[in-house]
């Protein structure tokens, strides 16, 4: 036969508090919070929406080396997810320094291979018509850094 | 301090919140959720180690880091976070001294999310698992095989298992916040095939009425989501973690997006003294008397 502990007054109590203010904290994020405050921010994933008739957006890095050589960089290879490159292209376009930092880090994790003289940041829009691919898609460069 | 007694009378959602469950299952999460700290340092969110390799100047840091004053994300601090993390976890899983070095793994482990999250991506598969690691400590002493139930393991779980709710219930919240009340018929799940989709679901790109359906489904089911809470028995719970796994291994399939943290806060849903001859209460529990 089994037993059963049961939990003191305090413990009771200061068990619901602590819950009731983690479930205001995250209720209050979901409605009006942000990224940024991640426990406690909204469940974003995937919660945009695409117009059926508008573009669908894939960014990738580009790079030329010492050798002349086009070759694509993964974000992990600068230590980033590419959703965090995406996230930071406005930084990327109005600073070229940081384009540079990610050349540096790509040089610092990279010591086997080529150093690069460029870096593209290439963004593929695709066009969507009715929810479906049309089949046409466009290359924009949306920054460039080269050695100086 | 805990007493054996018989259950004191409580009501509403308190109620069921304390219901008492067996220590066991805390036993078993214990080693699971503690091991799983590897899993996820060494392969899942290798990432996150890299952050000591990435451009400082992408560091946007999450309030909370603001707030609690963190470092900035050197090379040292996420060193240092990483392996006192993987070194408290396998300590953890012993089951030595749970609620100190169980708190600890909590707070390591909240401290290396936030270096994950603070460059300009945050995931949302870590909420159920990050609650799961911050009340498991507050189960007190559990060993393998035990057929005591307690309030405090009651809690820890049934909390758990509504934060898994949540993550479902307000996606669906957030996909009306930014997507809006339209969102179901964008062509949301097509950019994500777009991008990340795989050889198996590629072909469903050519017919977007299919997407439009299954957004629509996402988001009811999403919506529906507090409805799981219902299950009590230990065949509904059985029942609902195997179709939560096997929507999550679909997901995997499509769009190689995993949810593992999210799935490891899930398993603490079974009822896993059911799979433990030791542990499992063949009499009737004298002393759960029901309240007058």
């Amino acid at each position: 036969m089994s037993q059963t502990t049961t939990l003191s007054r305090a413990g009771v109590v200061s068990r619901l508090s602590l819950a009731s203010i983690a479930l205001l904290l995250v209720l209050y994020g979901t409605f009006f919070g942000s990224d940024s405050d991640f426990p406690f921010g909204p469940f974003r994933m995937y919660a945009s929406r695409n117009a059926p008739d508008g573009t669908v957006n894939s960014l990738r890095l580009e790079a030329v080396t010492t050798q002349g050589e086009l070759i694509g960089v993964s974000a992990g290879a600068v230590g980033l997810r590419r959703a965090e490159l995406e996230g930071s292209l406005p930084h990327m376009k109005d600073e070229p320094a940081l384009m540079a930092e990610i050349v540096e880090r790509y040089d610092a994790n990279n010591p086997g291979k080529p150093p690069l003289v460029e870096l593209r940041v290439v963004v593929r829009v695709y066009e969507l018509a009715g929810g479906k691919e049309t089949g046409h898609w466009r290359d924009r460069i949306e920054a460039v850094w080269t050695k100086p | 301090m805990t007493q054996i007694v018989t259950t004191p009378p409580r009501r509403g959602v308190a109620r069921w919140l304390l219901e008492p469950l067996p220590v066991h299952r805390i036993a078993v999460m214990r080693v699971i959720a503690y091991l799983f700290v590897l899993v996820d340092v060494f392969l899942t969110t290798s990432w996150v180690a890299q952050k000591a390799y990435a451009p400082e100047s992408l560091y946007r840091p999450l309030h909370i880091a603001e707030l609690l004053h963190l470092p900035h994300p050197t090379f040292g601090y996420v060193t240092t976070v990483k392996w006192l993390l993987v070194a408290l976890a396998v300590v953890a899983a012993t089951g030595w001294r749970p609620r100190l070095t169980g708190s600890a793994v909590a707070v390591l482990y909240l401290l290396w999310m936030v270096v994950g999250m603070s460059y300009g991506k945050v995931d949302h598969d870590r909420f159920a698992y990050l609650v799961l690691l911050f009340l498991l400590p507050t189960a007190g002493a559990a060993r393998w095989g035990e057929r005591r139930w307690s309030e405090a393991a009651g809690f820890a779980l049934q909390m758990t298992f509504v934060a898994v709710m949540l993550t479902y219930f307000l996606a669906a919240v957030a996909k009306v916040r930014y997507g809006g009340w339209d969102w179901p018929t964008g062509a949301t799940l097509t950019r994500a095939f777009i991008r990340r989709g795989t050889p198996l679901v590629e072909w469903v790109l050519g017919y977007p009425w299919m997407l439009v359906g299954a957004q629509f489904a996402m988001i009811v089911l999403e919506a529906l989501s507090p409805l799981i809470l219902l299950c009590r028995s230990p065949r509904a719970r059985i029942l609902l973690v195997c179709g939560l796994l096997l929507f999550h291994v679909m997901v995997f399939a499509s769009v190689t997006i995993i949810f593992l943290p999210h799935c490891i806060a899930i398993l603490s849903i079974l009822p896993w003294e059911r799979f433990s001859r030791r542990a499992r209460d063949e009499q009737p529990r004298e002393a759960v008397a029901q309240p007058a």
